[in-house]
């Protein structure tokens, strides 16, 4: 049996349990839930996009950003509006956005003779502005790591529904990045000063997002 | 939340004769008697070793901790203070320490104060100690020759990183950071594993140099540094006559050598050899001897002992203005003040206190004079201590022409500086230096942070008694008396006025009256007033009149001081029987206490005055009312934040530049929990690199709201208690500019542009650093990821 075979069967056996339960409840309204959780659809394209993470839940939304396959770079930043209705939460490290390890965040030589400060400070932070604007920055500080592909997940943020909103499940709602840069896999030759100089800068980007709605 | 008060008492276990406590004063024993303990010594610090680790567990020490002999010397009362450093699988615990006494019956006492319980390791060092060494010698970067680096493994506690450190500009007289010295990062873990290496010399090249540095065994980082520096066949013993610049004339330890000439050498000053000269040279040098630093411009940095002097006449009583010829007899006028007054210092310890030196064990410091700022070579306006080399540093300072050093544009030489010193070898300067040595030898106390502030003030104490002990009556050597002290330390040497104000410390527009919540940072010199403060209220009384610039509103009722010699023995007994490295105010309002009941007895008229005193500077000791306090809570996010030792980082609060904040403090120990808020200090300046009078920032709104300014810097708050506004907390609130890319917009996309100058000599541009510096390294990226997490971070 193949697996998309597979699933098709799972949802038969569960659809007359729904039913069943639904009648249970007692309910003659036909209207939309309340809603109390976020929905997500993928937004389309191969570009810079945030897409949803398996470890989302129905309550808690987990989105990673992911790149452009054949495009490297040193880091990358971004600020991510939403609504009054959706809360940006944090992760274990106190955050509100959770790094992959993709990046390489610490110093890459460790000179026994010039070592870095312990536990070594990273350009790595995030936080909401007021406004409800998510800022999220994660860059690689030592211009001796390589820059990195992004095709995986190279940073992680979540959101939530806030309970208060009271909104019907389907009802959408707003997420939009507001400006997005990353910092190039060149920049410039520590030989040249004009190279470095002319290279060092960030870099616009375009990010897509998906579809957010209430459910 | 800082941590209440804690008496002595918390940490007191009794041991062998259970019970004892002294009911009044010990009175001084026989001579005789003194002998026969001193001859036991060693024996009855070995019992007090066995006592302390009898009585660990119930100082809450682990498994595998264990305390071993540091020192011990025997008081004029028959106690013998033992003191002990703990250690934990046989090695030392930094700044962790009990004291034990053993009284004149054998009876102990063990101090427990100054333990660390807590102390645990998990991973093992990986480095080597060679491999510390060679970083530690890397930091220092000396340019001569230096004895090869001591190099200690030990256990650190990391709440001692140092952090940020300020300086003092010059051109401003503003307190700026100091990056050079300035260690950002801290290890996670309450304790890791660190080398203690010690890089101590002596030449011409680096001058003298004693850095101590904390090198964490596992990753190599720096962990703390520290100048030790501490900033202001023998033939015939004979005494010659020297005439000082500030002494006058005076009666000198001298030594007539074989060929019939006569040397600044003493023989009664010292009777174990000085332990740098034996490691750096392999010389026993024996006795108090002072040199000099000969300066001219082919020999410059030359250093030599005054010798060679025909009648043993020395000094001529002038200001030395004869460069280059610091060994000829106006050059000797700064060497009769140093030898002189340290001299005299030295006899005050045996005569007064019954202590036999600086480590009661006669071990030899020694004076050097004339001594040229290493970096510059121009005169230097400073004198100090040092404890690698055991010795004293005395500048010639900058308030006369600088002869020598010549304008490379004009070719004149460098005019007088007002505001600079003359010769720092006023007698007060001298018993301050040395009384340096008798704290590294004693209490050890850290020189950062509270303990800091004490470590200071204890050498101004003795600097202003051996003041007084100058003027003595003939044969009277045993007392201090009441008069000949002016309160001031340097009050001569510095024409525009003096280094310290004892008696009002504030006079001088940057030192501490009292202490509260927030004074562990200001710089030592500063927050050494509250306790010189103190000893002054002790000694001399403190007035009832609010018109008087010597009263106190903490105790408004005055109080009548109880002299000198009392004062100065209450000091001494606390400092060298109490005390340990990591003290602070409190703790040595609780030693002075306990200092007082054993001279004078529990009820005493002064062990009523020490209380008296200590509340007339805010401090509290155990057993009476809890005052209001006011506090900044930690702020624990960032690896920057919030531990002891720094002078003023703990409880700095980083922002954006123009972003709203809600600034806290708790107030304890009183009903109302409101305060009332104001941007800047109440003094002056404090030092820190903070504004204190800052305008144009705004106000904090009652719920402490506020909204930084859009200009970038440090800036001083205050939160006083509602109730009582005479308690109150300073603190620091850092604001930067984060918008390093440039687009008007501060966010955590401007740590993208920030990094492309991370550790470049040259910023790319200058707003790549937030903090406004010439380039951009872990402090810029520590600075941005807390002003981030502290602006927009989770509430």
């Amino acid at each position: 049996m193949s697996m998309s075979k597979a699933r098709g069967a799972l949802l038969l056996l569960c659809l007359p349990a729904l039913l069943l339960l639904a009648a249970c409840g007692g309910s003659t309204s036909r209207g939309p839930q309340e809603a109390t959780g976020l929905a997500y659809v993928d937004p389309q394209g191969t570009g810079w996009r945030l897409v949803r993470d398996a470890t989302s839940t129905p309550t808690r939304l987990v989105l990673n950003l992911v790149g452009p396959g054949g495009t490297t770079c040193r880091g990358v930043g971004f600020n991510l509006q939403a609504g009054a209705q959706v809360r940006f939460t944090t992760f274990d490290n106190g955050w509100h956005a959770n790094p992959t390890g993709v990046f390489e965040l610490k110093t890459v030589v460790v000179d026994p003779d010039n070592p870095p400060a312990t536990p070594e400070p990273t350009f790595f932070a995030a936080g909401v502005k007021p406004g409800n604007l998510l800022t999220v920055g994660i860059f690689q500080k030592d211009r001796r790591a390589t820059a990195k592909a992004v095709t995986a997940p190279v940073v992680r943020i979540a959101l939530e529904l806030d309970p208060a909103a009271a909104l019907k499940a389907g009802d959408p709602l707003p997420l939009a990045v507001a400006k997005a840069r990353i910092l190039p896999a060149d920049i410039g030759d520590l030989s040249s000063y004009a190279d470095v100089i002319s290279k060092s800068r960030l870099t616009d980007i375009p990010v897509a997002v998906g579809t957010l709605s209430a459910q | 939340m800082r941590l209440p008060p804690r008496g002595l008492r918390a940490g007191l276990a009794l041991c062998l004769a259970a019970g004892f406590l002294p009911a009044g004063a010990a009175a001084p024993l026989p001579a005789a008697q003194i002998q026969a303990l001193k001859a036991r010594q060693s024996e009855r610090a070995a019992s007090a070793l066995r006592a302390a680790m009898a009585a660990a567990p119930s100082l809450g020490l682990p498994e595998g901790a264990s305390l071993t002999l540091r020192s011990a010397f025997t008081t004029p009362e028959g106690r013998t203070v033992t003191r002990m450093d703990q250690r934990l699988d046989g090695y030392r615990v930094f700044g962790a320490a009990a004291i034990a006494h053993v009284e004149a019956d054998g009876s102990v006492q063990v101090l427990g104060d100054g333990l660390m319980p807590d102390a645990r390791l998990t991973a093992a060092p990986t480095l080597t100690a060679a491999q510390a060494s060679a970083i530690g010698l890397k930091q220092a970067a000396l340019k001569g020759q230096a004895p090869a680096p001591r190099v200690e493994l030990m256990v650190f506690p990391t709440r001692f990183c140092q952090g940020l450190k300020a300086v003092l500009d010059a051109a401003t007289g503003k307190a700026v950071l100091d990056r050079a010295a300035t260690v950002v990062g801290r290890p996670s873990q309450p304790y890791v594993w660190a080398y203690k290496v010690d890089v101590t010399t002596m030449n011409s090249q680096d001058g003298v140099v004693d850095m101590e540095y904390l090198v964490d065994a596992r990753t190599g980082g720096i962990l703390r540094k520290m100048s030790n520096l501490r900033p202001a066949e023998a033939p015939s013993r004979v005494q010659g006559t020297g005439l000082g610049q500030y002494v006058g004339q005076v009666t000198l330890e001298t030594t007539q050598e074989a060929d019939g000439t006569y040397s600044l050498h003493s023989q009664v000053h010292g009777s174990r050899p000085n332990p740098f000269f034996q490691r750096a040279y392999n010389q026993d040098l024996v006795g108090l001897t002072t040199f000099y630093e000969m300066h001219d411009l082919e020999t410059w940095g030359y250093i030599s002992e005054y010798y060679g002097n025909p009648d043993n006449l020395w000094g001529d009583g002038f200001p030395f203005m004869d460069y280059p010829n610091e060994g000829l007899k106006n050059g000797e006028t700064a060497a009769v003040d140093a030898h002189y007054g340290v001299s005299l210092t030295w006899d005050m310890y045996r005569d007064v206190f019954g202590r036999n030196g600086l480590d009661g064990d006669g071990t030899t410091p020694f004076a050097l004079v004339h001594m040229r700022n290493p970096g510059t070579g121009m005169k230097f306006d400073n004198a100090m201590w040092s404890d690698g080399i055991f010795g004293m540093l005395f500048g010639d300072g900058s308030f006369y022409p600088d002869r020598l050093m010549r304008d490379p544009e004009t070719g004149l030489p460098y005019p007088g500086n007002a505001q600079g010193m003359m010769s720092l070898t006023e007698l007060d300067v001298a018993g301050h230096e040395l009384s340096h040595g008798l704290t590294f030898a004693s209490a050890g106390l850290d020189y950062q942070g509270e303990s800091g502030g004490l470590n200071e003030a204890s050498s101004d104490i003795m600097g202003t008694l051996v003041e007084a002990y100058h003027f003595r009556p003939k044969g009277q050597d045993d007392a201090i008396p009441n008069y000949g002290n002016d309160w001031q330390l340097g009050g001569k040497c510095r024409p525009s006025g003096p280094l310290r104000y004892m008696d009002r410390p504030s006079r001088d527009g940057l030192s501490a009256d009292n202490w509260y919540e927030g004074i562990e940072w200001m710089e030592v010199h500063y927050s050494s007033g509250p306790m010189n403060r103190c000893f002054h209220f002790l000694s001399a009384g403190a007035p009832a009149d609010p018109a008087s610039e010597r009263y106190s509103a903490y105790l408004p009722q005055g109080m009548d001081g109880i002299g000198n010699d009392a004062a100065g023995r209450i000091w001494f007994k606390a400092l060298t029987e109490y005390m340990t490295p990591t003290t602070n105010y409190h703790q040595a309002g609780a030693a002075m206490v306990k200092a007082a009941g054993d001279l004078y007895g529990p009820s005493s008229r002064e062990a009523a005055a020490t209380r008296k005193a200590l509340t007339a500077i805010n401090v509290q000791v155990d057993g009476e009312p809890l005052l209001a306090r006011v506090s900044f809570p930690r702020i624990t996010t960032g690896v920057l934040g919030n531990y002891e030792g720094a002078e003023f980082l703990a409880r700095t609060a980083v922002v954006p530049l123009g972003t709203t904040v809600r600034l806290k403090a708790d107030v304890a120990n009183a009903a109302d929990k409101t305060v009332t808020w104001k941007i800047g200090a109440h003094r002056a300046a404090i030092a820190g690199p903070g504004e204190a009078d800052p305008t144009g920032v705004g106000v904090v709104n009652a719920d402490g709201t506020w909204t930084a300014p859009l200009r970038s810097g440090f800036f001083f708050i205050t939160a006083a208690s509602k109730a009582r506004p005479e308690q109150y907390a300073e603190g620091l609130v850092f604001i930067q500019d984060l918008d390093a890319d440039g687009d008007s917009d501060q966010d955590a996309i401007d740590m993208g542009a920030s990094a492309c100058s991370w550790n470049l000599s040259q910023v790319l541009k200058w707003s790549h650093s937030p903090y406004g510096g010439s380039w951009v390294d872990d402090l810029d990226v520590e600075l941005f990821q807390t002003a981030i997490k502290n602006a927009w971070g989770k509430p």
